[in-house]
């Protein structure tokens, strides 16, 4: 028995100095090759600040130099390049963006969206997305259906750089069905898609997929579609969807005239879902108007405490204009609307902080209480 | 006499040869169940360090649609930090963002610090009801020119948990971060904690960052800027135990989808799903573990497909105990809290109703967290006592002990070396010694003395006997 401890003992003290040398030895290998990266870099860093930042001549230069890189040192500086072109817009990120063409580097990597391997499409999607190149969107939008999530998600993200209507489409489709994309994120790049988006944002109010009418019904604001706004209308009165709703609200108070938005927001905020609610006093708030003050100064004094504060902080985000209706509100009981109106009076008088537009987009996902 | 003695002996020979083995084959059974959770956690960090180059979170700082986050931190006589802690919460990069402050009835100036550094004007405010609050709200604090998004609330001192519900009662974030008052987060906690809440909206529930200890790094304007080891022998300790049960051993259960600790310190909840189980619990002294179990068994009686996470990367930095007697108060309440919660929720042990949290995690806390001093106790009495009625020999008795913290040293350094392959936070050449001798000297008196005062933080709460949070001193941190 002695034995066969001595001899595991002897196994583990080994394995404790290997590790030990193991550790001094990443260390000293990873310190090397930091080092030598950042020689080898260090002057390309300089072409890079010629290249976005000099004159005519002097840039032309720079993308002679670094088109003409060899391929290690290329290699090794790829990721700073594309990481500098990540922050640049405009002029400089084109220079960039011809480089990167110069080099081959983007029609390799749209190759490589197709490749087995994850982190190479990942990879792919990340510089493609940096480098705006729309050329790939097909390409990118195919990746809507990949296997992995990530690579999902990461398609998603570039789409909102690069595509267009047919893409904008594809992602608004993907919100419906069992594998959905994320609410959140994909409305998110849906926002930037703006090229040619009114037709295919006003035919997805009508999807049958509560989640793609939410969408829709967000970026109607986003887009400034104004056209969209009766429809919003429609859905904040009737939509069986209670996100829909919320986001309907939200949006109308954003584009909507007082004719079209008004009544149904007043309807929103004084009865039925709480989040709805909610979401009506962030659009009469964005809508903002005589009518619109009165009704949050009354929702002050709603039962639920939590209309209450939120009513008493969107009055707070009108700001100046509601000052006068706050200061000639009754102030003289010591009911929980005095008690809101004192708080959204003293943060007008101290300056706003303004808290912003309601929290209405979904998270998703399970709520115990959802079940119960 | 002697017959009886000699009785003794025998018996006690019978029962200590009868203990010696199952003793080492536990020891042998919990290392390697350490080491398994440091190989799922290196495979874990692995996965995500090939992502990292193509993850960026400008996405998240610009979108409107980030979900909001409300910072809360209970405060109780934080006077030696909280300004500095709360202006670094302010600075988070994150796209919307509060903080909400609970004075927890502190007793010196941290109220008074707080109201003259953020120009606090009180406000009249309501409280929502719908979590209960054992302790009144005295008032309300906002900065006069509203600059920051900050909110202050005064009330009776009533314990961490009562104060982390009042914040939760005045938050409005989707999401909430829990944090402890003397807490340091990285600059891009927030973003990276509230990833996966934005990437897989449809399970998360909970994620946990990383606590490491920051005692010896430099501290400057609320910010750890230069991660050192420290000098002292103790908190060096602390921090390959930090390595080691918090990072590597937490991400580890999350990889098996069973994490069922997230740390006080830094964790983030949804809003909605800590309000419907009724916020914190103030009657247990591990409310946060409490807190997640609580979450694990509602959700779970209900159906539904979750999950609670553990992040690698977002770090939050806390000072850990630097003398004994801080320390000895810390992991008396540690356990005994883990013994509450474990003795809570003892109908979920073993049932496959509960998936992999009541099969796995459940048994393995039971086991190898709650019962492990008792039995690194038991083999520390039994080797002396082995020798001195000559039923083990000193060859054997060495070797017994070698094995044992030779193999516990074995896990620290593997610890150790997934650290600095992924994340290589202590950066000098000359820190590296230092740890790893931490990694030796944790065995020599550390285990043994903490194996002591974690059972006598369970006998206390199988004794009945009120829970005490205890003066936890703090030197502070260099800057």
């Amino acid at each position: 028995m002695e034995d066969v401890l001595l001899v595991v003992t002897l196994g583990v003290a080994a394995a404790c100095l290997a590790l030990t040398a193991l550790i001094a030895i990443v260390r000293f290998v990873t310190a090397r090759l930091d080092a030598r990266r950042t020689r080898l870099v260090a002057p390309v860093r300089a072409q890079l600040l010629e290249l976005v930042a000099g004159d005519e001549d002097e840039a032309a230069t720079a993308l002679s130099y670094l088109s003409a890189l060899p391929t290690p040192v290329w290699e090794l500086s790829e990721r700073t390049v594309v990481e500098f072109m990540a922050r640049l817009k405009g002029a400089p990120h084109a220079q960039l963006v011809e480089l990167l063409r110069r080099r081959g580097v983007l029609a390799h990597h749209i190759a490589a969206l197709t490749d087995r391997r994850t982190l190479r499409r990942l990879r792919a999607l990340w510089v493609l997305g940096i480098a705006r190149h729309r050329p790939a969107a097909l390409g990118v939008s195919r990746l809507l259906e990949d296997p992995s999530p990530e690579v999902r998600l990461m398609a998603v993200r570039v789409l909102g750089r690069i595509g267009g209507p047919a893409q904008l489409k594809a992602l608004l489709e993907r919100l419906a069905g069992p594998d959905a994309l994320p609410w959140r994120v994909t409305v998110d790049a849906a926002c930037h898609v703006r090229r040619g988006s009114a037709p295919i944002v006003i035919a997805a109010l009508q999807h049958e997929t509560g989640a793609v009418r939410a969408a829709a019904a967000h970026l109607v604001a986003a887009h400034a579609i104004a056209k969209g706004a009766p429809r919003l209308a429609e859905l904040l009165d009737d939509d069986p969807d209670q996100l829909v709703r919320g986001q309907a609200a939200v949006a109308l108070g954003q584009i909507g005239s007082e004719t079209v938005a008004l009544p149904g927001l007043i309807r929103a905020s004084a009865s039925g879902d709480l989040d709805v609610r909610l979401a009506a006093l962030s659009g009469l708030a964005a809508l903002g108007g005589a009518r619109a003050t009165a009704t949050l100064l009354e929702r002050c004094a709603d039962p639920n405490l939590r209309i209450c504060r939120e009513a008493a902080r969107q009055l707070v985000r009108i700001g100046d204009p509601a000052r006068a209706a706050l200061e000639s509100a009754r102030r003289d009981e010591a009911s929980p609307a005095s008690v809101h109106l004192a708080w959204a009076r003293s943060e007008l008088r101290h300056g706003p902080r303004r808290p912003g537009v309601a929290d209405t987009a979904p998270l998703g996902g399970p709520t115990p209480s959802a079940a119960r | 006499m002697s017959e009886w003695l000699d009785r003794f002996t025998q018996a006690a020979a019978w029962a200590l040869s009868g203990l010696a083995a199952p003793v080492l084959i536990y020891f042998v059974a919990i290392n390697t169940s350490y080491l398994v959770l440091v190989l799922l956690a290196a495979r874990s960090f692995a996965h995500q360090a090939r992502l990292r180059p193509t993850r960026r979170d400008d996405d998240t700082v610009a979108s409107d649609l980030t979900p909001s986050i409300s910072i809360l931190v209970a405060a109780h006589n934080e006077a030696a930090g909280i300004v500095s802690s709360v202006r670094a919460m302010l600075a988070l990069r994150y796209s919307d963002h509060e903080v909400i402050v609970v004075n927890d009835g502190s007793s010196d100036d941290t109220l008074a610090l707080l109201r003259d550094a953020f120009d606090l004007v009180e406000v009249a405010t309501v409280v929502p009801t719908d979590i209960v609050l054992t302790r009144p709200v005295r008032a309300t604090f906002l900065p006069r020119h509203g600059d920051d998004k900050l909110t202050v609330v005064d009330i009776q001192n009533g314990g961490r948990a009562n104060a982390l519900n009042t914040a939760l009662s005045h938050a409005r974030g989707t999401l909430i971060a829990m944090v402890d008052a003397d807490s340091i987060l990285d600059p891009d906690a927030l973003l990276a904690v509230s990833k996966p809440f934005i990437d897989n909206p449809d399970q998360l529930v909970a994620t946990g960052g990383v606590i490491r200890a920051a005692n010896g790094s430099r501290v400057v304007a609320g910010r750890v800027v230069d991660v050192r080891a420290p000098r002292g022998t103790l908190p060096r300790i602390q921090i390959v135990e930090y390595l080691r049960a918090f990072l590597l051993g937490r991400a580890g259960w999350s990889r098996l989808g069973a994490l069922i600790l997230i740390s006080g310190a830094f964790g983030l909840f949804r809003r909605d799903v800590v309000a419907d189980v009724g916020g914190l619990d103030p009657g247990t002294i591990g409310e946060d573990f409490e807190l997640v179990m609580r979450i694990h068994r509602r959700l779970r009686e209900d159906g539904q497909d979750y999950r609670v996470e553990f992040v690698g990367e977002p770090i939050s930095w806390t000072e850990v105990p630097s003398t004994l007697a801080v320390l000895r108060r810390q992991r008396r309440r540690w356990h005994r809290g883990l013994w509450e919660v474990l003795w809570k929720y003892r109908r979920m042990t073993l049932n496959p109703r509960y998936g992999r949290v009541g099969m796995l995690a459940l048994p393995y806390y039971w086991l190898f967290e709650l019962v492990a001093p008792v039995i690194e106790l038991l083999g520390v009495l039994i080797v002396p006592l082995g020798i001195a009625l000559g039923v083990v020999s000193i060859p054997y008795a060495a070797l017994f002990l070698a094995l044992s913290y030779g193999y516990a040293v074995l896990v620290s350094l593997a610890a150790f070396a997934v650290d600095e392959v992924y994340f290589r936070r202590y950066k000098r050449w000359s820190d590296l010694p230092r740890l790893l001798s931490a990694a030796v000297w944790e065995n020599c008196g550390y285990r043994q003395l903490t194996a002591v005062w974690r059972v006598e933080g369970w006998w206390s709460a199988v004794r009945g006997r009120r829970p005490e949070w205890g003066v936890m001193t703090r030197q502070g941190f260099s800057s």
